[in-house]
């Protein structure tokens, strides 16, 4: 084996996809919830007329949480004309159904409706938009929110999923590369998980990861096409060290600032502490030196027990034998077509 | 041509030179000395040069036989061989410089010739198939001699075909017990059975000679040139020739054959008379009959193969080939070429209108079973190949019997799924023979061959690990095209999709796999290993196809690389 295929192993061990058996178990739950809010709301004379899947299932990048717990974000929309002034009382409505669905902890959130499956560690939220000609708008503010709290904000959730998945710019094998990024991310969300405490854990957002990752990805693959992901991560995280991501407040403190690449633009780490800057900063120096120093190991043992402490015991530090032996895996597609003629 | 401008630069050189124009041929003179004898070479004029200035040895017949001079009796000039080839490429630009190097390499042959008798012997000898046909001029109707190894033995000969005017048809034909090796197709084997041809008047014979004299410097020569050469029949044969020299007829075929320096050479002696007679054995005998020397042209095994680029010692070799496409046609092809001496032709096709361009075969095969058609095509062709065919596929031959009886099977089949479930059963089986894998990538990208010698690291499942999840892939990492796109095209519905590429593709990835056996057959390859050669994109990207990485740095073409791959399982499991 070569330390790529102990990533990949890795890979599997945190991937969180809509194959997996726990998505699919959720996802039941929140398509009979979903076709009940859309009943509503019909009712109401505010037809749904679209929804989607948005998040990390959306691109790619959802992960197994260390807790167990995992999210789905499905967002409703609706169109704009006709909608009401006031964005929450249609989020009351979802809250409504919500809660006669036996849902006693639902709440309605700044930017969507949240349920929480306690007893399956499963979190859905609804954001809710309004989409007039390709333009979107999300409902924000909440239930005790003044009318100066209360809007309609312009938002694009289906651009900034594309703009995630997009991978034209990547040239030749660019699947292969996309797949990389997604890797990628999914890397960087486990190392957070492992090495910051929970309170700050939840203050470095996946989507902040995310658009950092994507503005500064560096594929890697070698010559015979095999993907090189301790390269690319370890590239990748040089380049976002050097984007400008992270502004010095002098004393060694550091502001993050990570703005959305699509309407509305904000940045995502607007409201985020020196602290959370400043250990995000440090950490990600500390983790590019760790995987430089793997990329000059020869041993993979030696090189796995550096990314075990980066990434926890999902990366497997594996036995001399097994190290030297490669197990059978068969492909997951039922076929493929492919160039080969004679 | 600036003559004067010449004859003043050779004269610098230090050249007795001078020009001789009122003459009816005007001429360059140049005279010699070499060991104390005058010699005198000349060049007649010429307009341009087109090749090395061409110099005579004036009045050779004053000198002992010289090698690589050919004797001109009615100028009373020697032609001298500078070996002039097409390859040598002269100044036209500067005359004076062309002329001064003819002038130097023509002195050169006649100074080593006359003044190093040992090395003038050997070559004489060494030419002596050369200067045969100066004294056996080309008449086109040639003897052709399929003897197989030389030893003496009686020849039937038959006159060419009645009015023919070219190709074999127009050469006589000399036939012995010793072409039995010759396949049932070969020409030869076709003409005994066809009797298209009447007996020539007289009897042949192949006599091998122990030693050989220089041929003679002319025609008139050759009688007294044959009474020594008898002299040197060996012992084991004489007996044999004294019982074919006691035949009386009026006409006779030796076929002689002697060593040389430069390897086995052929020639012969046509004797006619006009009454039966015995043959001459003696200078009064002779008087009774013309003697003429004739050429030979040897058809056996020995002397075409290597002659005409294939290697004898791949004859006793044996590779079944799964596949007679655009690919598999070409390389039954190759490999015959090679010299490959037993096939086995294995597919399930019929040769269709759409297979025309890109095959090998032609119109007149359309509707035939391919294999039937190539080993017609090939036994015409190679004479001396041993092919068998079977209209049979891939997976019908996972026979271990069969399959260990070759030294090679070469799968071209272009089945990724076959391919692999047939490497699934050699290696389930343990089954002992090497396999090349090939195959063309459409729009004219590249093509791949893959070998896998079972002692050796590396197979072919190494060629297919999904290099992005690093397990079992259905697609070859070799490929250049991303997988999972549909590149078939179609110009009558879905029972007519075809992977477009033409025949230059299938000729190149054919002359991949075929070089890959070829040296594998020779044991020059002894490691599992992988070739590639890639070609343009333009097309496949203006058709708006994804191209892999591998394309995109891919700098070692045709280069012979690991098939190995530490992400294989069945390697490395």
């Amino acid at each position: 084996m070569a330390i790529q295929s102990h990533f990949i192993r890795f890979h599997k061990e945190i991937m969180l996809g809509r194959k997996d058996p726990a998505y699919s178990a959720a996802r039941k739950k929140d398509d009979s919830m979903t076709d009940e809010i859309k009943k509503v709301f019909k009712e109401k004379g505010y037809p749904v007329i679209d929804n989607f899947i948005q998040g990390s299932f959306a691109t790619a990048t959802a992960i197994h949480n260390k807790t167990g717990d995992f999210d789905i974000d499905r967002a409703l929309v609706i169109k704009a004309e006709g909608a009401p002034t006031d964005p929450v009382e249609l989020k009351k409505v979802i809250l409504e159904v919500l809660e006669k669905r036996g849902f006693k902890n639902a709440i309605i959130k700044k930017p969507c409706v949240t349920a929480d499956y306690s007893s399956e560690k499963l979190h859905i939220d609804f954001p809710l938009y309004t989409e007039d000609n390709g333009d979107y708008k999300l409902a924000v503010g909440k239930r005790t929110s003044d009318d100066d709290n209360k809007e309609w904000s312009p938002s694009a959730p289906k651009a900034l999923i594309n703009w995630i998945n997009d991978s034209t710019s990547y040239g030749v094998s660019a699947s292969s590369k996309q797949q990389q990024f997604n890797r990628i991310v999914r890397y960087l969300k486990r190392w957070r998980d492992e090495k910051f405490s929970d309170t700050v854990t939840k203050k470095v957002y996946s989507i902040g990861l995310t658009v950092m990752a994507k503005r500064c990805f560096a594929p890697a693959l070698d010559d015979d096409g095999t993907p090189n992901d301790l390269k690319a991560l370890k590239e990748t995280i040089t380049n976002i060290l050097l984007y400008g991501f992270f502004s010095n407040q002098g004393n060694s403190q550091y502001k993050v600032s990570v703005h959305l690449p699509v309407d509305p633009y904000r940045d995502i780490f607007d409201s985020s502490s020196l602290d959370t800057g400043t250990q995000l900063r440090n950490k990600l120096t500390n983790m590019e030196e760790k995987l430089q120093e793997t990329l000059g190991k020869d041993d993979e043992v030696k090189q796995c027990k550096v990314l075990n402490k980066l990434f926890g015991e999902d990366f497997i530090i594996p036995d001399e034998s097994e190290s030297n032996t490669t197990k059978k895996q068969y492909s997951t597609a039922g076929a493929v077509g492919t160039s080969q003629g004679a | 041509m600036n003559y004067e401008a010449i004859v003043s630069h050779l004269d610098t050189q230090g050249y007795a030179v001078s020009l001789v124009t009122d003459i009816e041929k005007p001429e360059l003179v140049i005279d010699i000395d070499i060991g104390g004898q005058n010699v005198t070479l000349v060049h007649f004029l010429i307009d341009e040069i087109k090749r090395l200035p061409q110099f005579f040895l004036k009045a050779p017949k004053q000198y002992d036989q010289l090698a690589h001079v050919a004797i001109i009796e009615q100028w009373d000039l020697g032609f001298i061989c500078v070996n002039d080839r097409d390859s040598v490429s002269i100044n036209y630009e500067q005359p004076h410089l062309a002329m001064e190097e003819g002038v130097k390499r023509h002195i050169t042959i006649i100074e080593k010739a006359m003044l190093n008798p040992c090395w003038n012997a050997s070559e004489l000898l060494r030419e002596f198939s050369a200067n045969w046909r100066i004294i056996a001029p080309a008449s086109g109707r040639e003897l052709i001699c399929s003897s197989l190894n030389g030893n003496m033995e009686d020849m039937e000969i038959y006159r060419p075909v009645a009015e023919a005017k070219s190709g074999f048809d127009a050469l006589f034909l000399g036939i012995s017990q010793s072409t039995e090796d010759l396949t049932e197709l070969s020409y030869i084997r076709r003409q005994q059975r066809q009797n298209k041809r009447q007996k020539a008047i007289g009897k042949g014979m192949i006599i091998p000679l122990e030693s050989l004299l220089p041929a003679p410097p002319t025609s008139s020569g050759t009688g007294e040139w044959y009474l020594n050469a008898i002299e040197h029949i060996a012992k084991p044969d004489e007996q044999m020739f004294n019982k074919f020299a006691s035949w009386r007829d009026k006409e006779f075929w030796l076929i002689f054959n002697a060593n040389t320096p430069s390897g086995l050479t052929w020639f012969g002696l046509h004797f006619v008379t006009e009454k039966k007679r015995l043959l001459p054995m003696t200078k009064q005998a002779l008087k009774q009959w013309k003697v003429k020397p004739i050429r030979i042209k040897l058809f056996n095994k020995e002397l075409v193969m290597p002659r005409s680029g294939a290697l004898p010692s791949l004859t006793n070799k044996s590779v079944v080939l799964m596949g007679c496409g655009s690919v598999g046609g070409e390389i039954a092809h190759k490999l015959a070429a090679a010299g490959v001496g037993h096939l086995r032709l294995c597919d399930p096709d019929t040769f269709s209108i759409d297979n025309l361009y890109r095959h090998v075969l032609s119109s007149n095969w359309i509707g035939q079973q391919k294999t039937t058609a190539l080993c017609i095509d090939l036994e015409l062709k190679y004479p001396w190949i041993h092919i068998k065919n079977h209209p049979t596929e891939l997976l019908d031959a996972r026979n271990r019997a069969v399959l260990e009886s070759y030294d090679l099977l070469v799968v071209a089949i272009g089945s990724p799924t076959h391919e692999r479930l047939f490497h699934d059963f050699l290696m389930e089986n343990e089954i002992n023979i090497s396999v090349i894998n090939t195959w063309v990538e459409g729009y004219g990208v590249g093509g791949h061959a893959t070998l896998d010698i079972p002692a050796a690291k590396g197979c072919l499942r190494c060629a297919y690990v999904d290099m992005d999840t690093l397990s079992r892939g259905l697609a070859s990492n070799l490929n250049f095209f991303e997988p999972g796109q549909d590149l078939t095209t179609n110009h009558a519905g879905c029972g007519d999709l075809f992977l477009p590429y033409n025949a230059i593709s299938a000729c190149q990835t054919a002359l991949v796999a075929s070089d890959f056996a070829v040296k594998y057959l020779e044991g020059k390859i002894e490691e599992s290993s992988k070739t590639s050669w890639k070609g343009d994109a333009t097309d496949a990207l203006e058709t708006g196809f994804s191209l892999t990485h591998r394309y995109e740095v891919f700098n070692q073409s045709l280069q012979r690389l690991p098939l190995y791959n530490k992400y294989c399982d069945i390697c490395n499991g």
